[in-house]
């Protein structure tokens, strides 16, 4: 008797208990982390996604008072840090900073996917990065025809890559104009920016890292990868301009488990809106000449939906994909 | 007068009473976690990085830098007083260091560790302050190929530090590279003899398995021979080495100094390859090599000095051209982008007061170790006193505690026991952890320079012939893996004469 009637009280208590939070996200209270929060970044320390992830992590950090402990998890170009995000617990306690392409992009490019688009979770984008083509400044050329005709002469350069989006993005330039390359993988921007310098690549496709190169006439621009001309080398036109036929849209992009329940998705979300809004980040992206933008929730997983339609679409054709 | 002025600037800076307090409380820190094996200076530094937030630039990295170099020599200290190196690099300390403390020597192997780092700290600031630019430059002339050779030619180095068998060392080595192929490809991440684990994709730990190797087959060991004397000494011995050995150590210190300011510039692996190359080095030029691996006290300080030295100088790539060497110059970098400093080859002339406030942060911070550990030397060297029942479990727990803290995977410490044992057989048939441990170290970066150096040169492998620092370096290997296949021919020539 004793017992029955204790548990009937005690699945009481579990039914207050269990209704308690619903309550609260139905009432409008926000979530509120009660550990620090674990930040996988999917690229190495000190370059552009990191650093301008950690600013804004900072920002939220200040504006909500709430920890994060950042983790940069480079290998395999982002696969690991969105494997990561994947399969931690969709509480809240774990996010991931990486990039539209890691997700829109990369998973149909190997043979066993250990994740798809659709088993992540969009909460927003921070900038959207604004790429170049860049070499050493004495190159015998200045933009992508004169390559491609350097190219069709003196056989392939050869080109450092921090991400499969970059090689399929020179891989579809230089399918429509002509031009012969051989890409080599390496570890971040940094890395790739100092082997154009040391001489040991040809060319590299660069979000930011490259310009104080280019500021200081090491490196120059021979074309801008997105749909905008470079504020620092406003006389370089854009691939778009020059014939090459597309322009990359990639976005610092902050992803999450899958499921996580509304509330906390939302609450981080705002978190991130409100430090991606303060004047600090638009300041460090004009600064790294990146433009600042959040899409949202819904508007970074539409967008990476788009954008993974069109490269499962393309990819079949591509030479370097197979 | 721009040596003088740019050091001036620099102890101006770093001599602040806000900058010694970070510079002390990093040192301190840094040392204190070196000491337990497993927690090392990259979670120590990832856990007080927010805090760095709220202090400038100077402060936090001048406190950072100290966690790091502090780790290094805490590390030294559990090598050589329980033969568990934290840090790839105090790996070569242990060889030696280990012996000494066997053989009742441990105030010695500590202090004369100790001084060699000081020593070295403050020859490599020097050659910072001196070279610092045209340094960053050497760092741009390397190239994939010159990668590949150098970790050719450290492999090829690591045979040396084996005493015996090459051929045995040959094949530890190739074994570390082998088990450095676990994980997710360089190239297209697609797994690889991960049997679907995902524990593993990042590749197997090097501290699992250093602690495995080293510290758990030892126990393993000196169980089995439990009884006999001779395993551990109950004496401490003279804690200060004597006039004698600090001669002996002088030529070690300054070759070490100089192997290791030279290999610390290049980013990725080269303060870890100088302790190796030193060690190696100092053997060869011994009159009695045979000593080494049996307590040599040159064994000890050559490496120490060449470790310290690298660990200073690899701040040059990260500083000018924004190339960590290693997880803990990474969050540096991070550390410092917070701050809103780029790398790159303005932080010296835009920020010139923290660039030189934060190299002569680092000599005054060797000078604090040096006055903080070699009063304690005394306390860490009664450690050997403490009995085996006591010691032996002790060391299990922190070893374990620390394994599972780095990832809070429990996996870790299966792979933890699993290396404990397979040390332990590999002791027993003679063949040696520290060229194992080396070829673990240096197989990823062997296999990702390399295959961007055959991307890079369209599939040509001449590339790292037709290089001049790729070729030299290659040649070097050649002739150092001739030397010891020579003598071993003519020792074998040798006995057909006798017979």
């Amino acid at each position: 008797m004793l017992d029955r009637r204790g548990l009937l009280i005690s699945a009481a208590h579990a039914a207050v208990l269990a209704g308690l939070p619903a309550a609260r996200a139905a009432e409008g209270q926000a979530w509120e982390p009660k550990k620090p929060i674990r930040v996988v970044i999917g690229y190495g320390a000190g370059g552009s996604t990191d650093a301008i992830g950690r600013l804004t992590l900072r920002k939220v950090e200040e504006q909500r008072g709430w920890k994060f402990i950042v983790e940069n998890k480079s290998g395999a170009q982002g696969a690991l840090a969105a494997i990561d995000v994947k399969n931690a617990p969709a509480d809240g306690y774990t996010i991931g900073l990486l990039s539209t392409g890691n997700f829109a992009l990369d998973p149909f490019l190997v043979k066993t996917a250990q994740y798809m688009p659709e088993d992540i979770d969009y909460i927003g984008t921070i900038a959207k990065i604004e790429y170049a083509l860049v070499a050493a400044k004495d190159a015998p050329y200045n933009n992508l025809v004169e390559l491609a005709a350097h190219t069709k002469k003196n056989g392939p350069v050869s080109f450092s890559s921090t991400g499969k989006i970059l090689d399929l993005a020179m891989e579809r330039v230089s399918e429509k104009l002509g031009i012969a390359f051989v890409s080599a993988p390496t570890s971040g921007s940094a890395q790739s920016v100092q082997l154009v310098l040391g001489g040991h690549a040809n060319v590299t496709i660069s979000g930011g890292v490259h310009v104080p190169y280019i500021q200081d006439g090491r490196l120059k621009v021979l074309a801008s990868m997105t749909n905008g001309r470079a504020d620092y080398a406003p006389g370089v036109a854009t691939s778009l301009e020059q014939g090459g036929g597309y322009a990359i849209k990639n976005y610092f992009l902050f992803v999450a488990p899958k499921n996580m329940p509304a509330d906390v998705k939302a609450t981080l979300a705002d978190a991130i809106d409100a430090a991606v809004k303060s004047p600090e980040i638009g300041d460090y992206a004009a600064k790294t000449f990146n433009t600042r933008i959040n899409l949202g929730a819904k508007g970074s997983a539409d967008d990476v939906m788009a954008q993974s339609r069109e490269w499962r679409e393309w990819l079949p054709n591509a030479k370097s994909a197979k | 007068m721009d040596v003088l002025a740019n050091l001036m600037l620099g102890f101006s800076t770093a001599a602040t009473p806000e900058n010694l307090l970070y510079c002390l409380l990093g040192t301190v820190l840094g040392t204190a976690v070196g000491v337990l094996p497993g927690l090392g200076p990259s979670t120590t530094i990832a856990l007080l990085l927010p805090f760095t937030f709220t202090l400038g630039p100077t402060p936090s990295l001048i406190m950072l830098a100290g966690i790091y170099y502090g780790a290094q020599y805490g590390g030294s200290t559990t090598a050589i007083l329980l033969n568990l190196p934290g840090e790839p690099s105090s790996a070569v300390t242990a060889l030696d260091g280990y012996q000494m403390a066997r053989q009742g020597r441990a105030g010695h192997a500590l202090a004369i560790a100790a001084t060699s780092s000081f020593a070295a700290g403050t020859l490599a600031t020097f050659v910072i302050v001196l070279f610092a630019p045209v340094l960053s430059s050497v760092a741009l002339e390397f190239g994939p190929a010159e990668y590949f050779s150098l970790v050719v030619l450290g492999l090829i180095f690591s045979v040396a530090l084996a005493h015996g068998s090459a051929v045995r060392a040959l094949a530890m080595v190739v074994f570390g590279l082998l088990l450095s192929l676990v994980g997710n490809d360089v190239t297209s991440g697609e797994p690889r003899f991960t049997f679907g684990r995902l524990e593993l994709a990042d590749g197997i730990n090097f501290v699992t398995l250093s602690v495995g190797f080293f510290g758990i087959a030892e126990i393993l060991r000196n169980l089995e021979t439990e009884g006999t004397a001779g395993i551990v000494t109950r004496t401490i011995g003279r804690l200060l080495p004597s006039r004698a050995d600090l001669r002996a150590c002088v030529a070690p210190i300054a070759r070490g100094t100089a192997i290791g300011s030279l290999l610390g510039i290049l980013p990725g692996g080269g303060a870890l390859l100088s302790s190796f190359a030193s060690y190696t080095l100092e053997k060869k030029l011994s009159d009695t090599p045979g000593r080494f691996g049996q307590g040599a006290i040159e064994g000890v300080a050559g490496p120490e000095a060449a470790n310290n030295a690298g660990a200073q100088t690899s701040f040059i790539p990260m500083l000018t051209l924004g190339l960590p060497a290693n997880a803990v110059m990474a969050m540096m970098v991070g550390a410092m982008v917070i701050q809103g400093i780029v790398p790159g080859p303005n932080v010296m002339t835009e920020r010139p007061a923290l660039f030189w406030g934060l190299i002569a942060s680092m000599w005054i911070g060797n000078l604090m170790l040096l006055v903080l550990n070699l009063p304690l030397v005394g306390v860490w060297a009664r450690l050997m006193t403490i009995p085996y029942t006591w010691l032996f479990p002790a060391i299990l727990t922190f070893s374990a505690i620390g394994i599972y803290s780095l990832n809070g995977n429990v996996f870790d410490l299966y792979a933890l026991c699993v290396s404990g044992v397979l040390g332990y057989v590999l002791l027993r048939l003679g063949c040696e952890p520290a060229p194992f441990l080396l070829g673990f170290v240096l197989g990823p970066m062997l296999e990702e320079h390399m295959r961007r150096a055959m991307l890079l040169s369209f599939g040509n492998p001449a590339v790292f012939v037709t290089r001049p620092i790729s070729a030299g370096l290659l040649l070097l290997a050649l002739l150092a893996l001739l030397a010891m296949a020579f003598p071993a021919i003519a020792k074998k020539r040798n006995k057909v004469f006798v017979e």
